[in-house]
């Protein structure tokens, strides 16, 4: 089929310091994937493209882009999902550098203030290990799956409009150690989500969860986290 | 590692909660007060001598200074969330919150001063 | 260099040129029914107040209120009432106690429910205004004589 493709473009070293749109059209099968289309014009008929890709298998979350007005993985968009029109532009509220590429240092910068790491100073009970029982481990396991692909963040309007806001992705990741029973930092972070910029910027818009490729329930994590604000 | 962190003031927890069981109580209070006045009794057979007559009932008035309270602080503080969505630096957000409670306070006492004293048709 | 991010432009591009789905138009329909409650319901606080404060101007108000645009702007006004009601409803339901509809099928059913339910309750409301607006406006009598 044929697929008629436009692509998000600006590249102010190249001179592009106005961003705009290529167009192209595209034979391409409905199986083929959108990064497979991205693939080959920047193989095939222009190489300034650019864009993150890594795994291409919807792991390494590196090609999270707006597809027809939608976040999600490149690789992870199938052409007939999408339809024969695509239009491919870089995900909202990052500061772009090049065409897809976005500056991504304001979405670790919120992650890293959410400590995204174990704290646990005790000694473990045996000697070796923390134990944690299969229920425990459960109450986090959806917020596990996240591989921090921004895709929830920037589909967020309270994002949009305040990127002081720490976002879906980095509320996400304290849920991940806030509910780990292991872990022993839950209320500094539920003090540090105690905030306008924190959980309570989320307006429950619902985007985020519909963005995720991995399908965790964003919001619900979000709500989770609120919950324990306000009851503890 | 363990770092201490300050506790902050639940403010916008306490708004989060705000929001929602005012908005339970508003759905019955905003409801009934728009179904009586815009629909049953209707805006051409409203005028200062109905207003009156409706204050003149401790019940009404109640009523009137429950909706006056609930809703409008509710609608403020939306509006406040708003704003902060907009306004970024610290000097900007104190002025809008201060803005925003100062037009609050002021409008919240003119409504409630004219419930409570009633009208004054004689003056009309 | 990156491009120049400009919040209002982003928040522009996004509310407008999203389509993550539904929720999205209902999160935008709940802030402009919000802000445009409000709008109003600060006017009509200020205008009531005069029936104490300047019991002379309320008639004014109050034609002003009869006028044809501010009728229609009435029918509008309860569509926001209801609409912000049910929605903010849902939103509170799922926040407080209903933790389990936080999924996409439920919130998608959750989301055309609370539009379908409002336009239910707001459709016969604006037809007695619609009717009490050809009445006293126009003179027409489309229910008797």
């Amino acid at each position: 089929m044929l697929v008629y493709l436009r692509i998000f473009r600006y590249n102010p070293e190249a001179g592009r310091d106005k961003p705009s749109y290529d167009t192209y059209n595209v034979q391409a099968d409905p199986n083929d994937r959108v990064l497979d289309l991205l693939e080959y014009v920047k193989g095939e008929i222009d190489g300034s493209l650019s864009y993150r890709r890594s795994c291409a298998h919807g792991v390494c979350g590196s090609d999270a882009m707006r597809i027809n007005g939608v976040n999600a993985l490149a690789c992870k968009v199938l052409v007939k999902e999408v339809g024969k029109e695509i239009t491919v532009e870089p995900i909202l509220g990052l500061p772009v550098l090049k065409d897809m590429i976005v500056d991504m240092e304001p979405f670790f910068d919120s992650y890293k203030s959410v400590m995204p790491f174990m704290i646990n100073d005790d000694e473990p009970a045996d000697g070796k290990e923390h134990l944690q029982s299969i229920e425990e481990r459960e109450r986090f396991d959806d917020t596990t799956k996240c591989i921090l692909c921004a895709a929830c963040t920037t589909s967020c309007p309270s994002f949009w409009a305040d990127d002081q806001y720490v976002g879906p992705a980095a509320i996400v990741n304290a849920h991940r150690f806030i509910f780990d029973s292991r872990d022993q930092a839950g209320d500094e972070r539920l003090q540090i989500l105690n905030d306008r910029e924190g959980a309570f910027g989320c307006r429950t818009a619902f985007n985020c969860t519909s963005a995720c490729p991995r399908e965790i329930h964003v919001t619900k994590a979000i709500a989770e986290v609120k919950q324990a604000i306000t009851v503890g | 590692m363990k770092t201490a962190t300050k506790r902050k003031s639940n403010f916008e927890a306490t708004a989060w909660k705000w929001m929602r069981y005012s908005g339970f109580l508003l759905i019955p209070l905003v409801w009934i007060h728009v179904l009586i006045q815009d629909v049953i009794v209707g805006v051409h057979a409203i005028d200062i001598d109905y207003v009156a007559l409706r204050w003149a009932s401790i019940g009404w008035q109640t009523y009137d200074i429950l909706l006056l309270a609930f809703a409008f602080a509710h609608g403020m503080n939306g509006l406040r969330q708003v704003a902060m969505d907009f306004v970024h630096t610290e000097r900007g957000r104190k002025a809008t919150n201060i803005g925003i409670f100062i037009l609050w306070l002021v409008v919240s006492l003119i409504g409630a001063i004219a419930i409570i004293a009633g009208a004054r048709p004689e003056l009309a | 260099m990156a491009a120049p991010s400009n919040s209002l432009k982003t928040t522009a591009t996004g509310y407008v040129g999203y389509r993550g789905g539904e929720w999205h138009y209902a999160f935008l329909l709940h802030r402009l029914t919000g802000l445009g409650t409000l709008l109003f319901l600060i006017i009509h606080i200020v205008d009531t107040a005069t029936v104490y404060f300047y019991p002379s101007l309320y008639e004014h108000a109050i034609a002003l209120y009869q006028s044809t645009p501010f009728m229609l702007g009435e029918v509008a006004l309860v569509f926001s009432v209801i609409y912000h009601g049910v929605n903010g409803l849902r939103i509170a339901a799922v926040d407080l106690w209903m933790e389990n509809r936080w999924s996409i099928k439920a919130q998608q059913m959750g989301v055309r429910g609370t539009f379908a339910i409002s336009v239910l309750l707001w459709l016969p409301a604006a037809a007695i205004m619609l009717n009490a607006l050809l009445e006293h406006n126009f003179g027409i009598h489309i229910f008797g004589g």
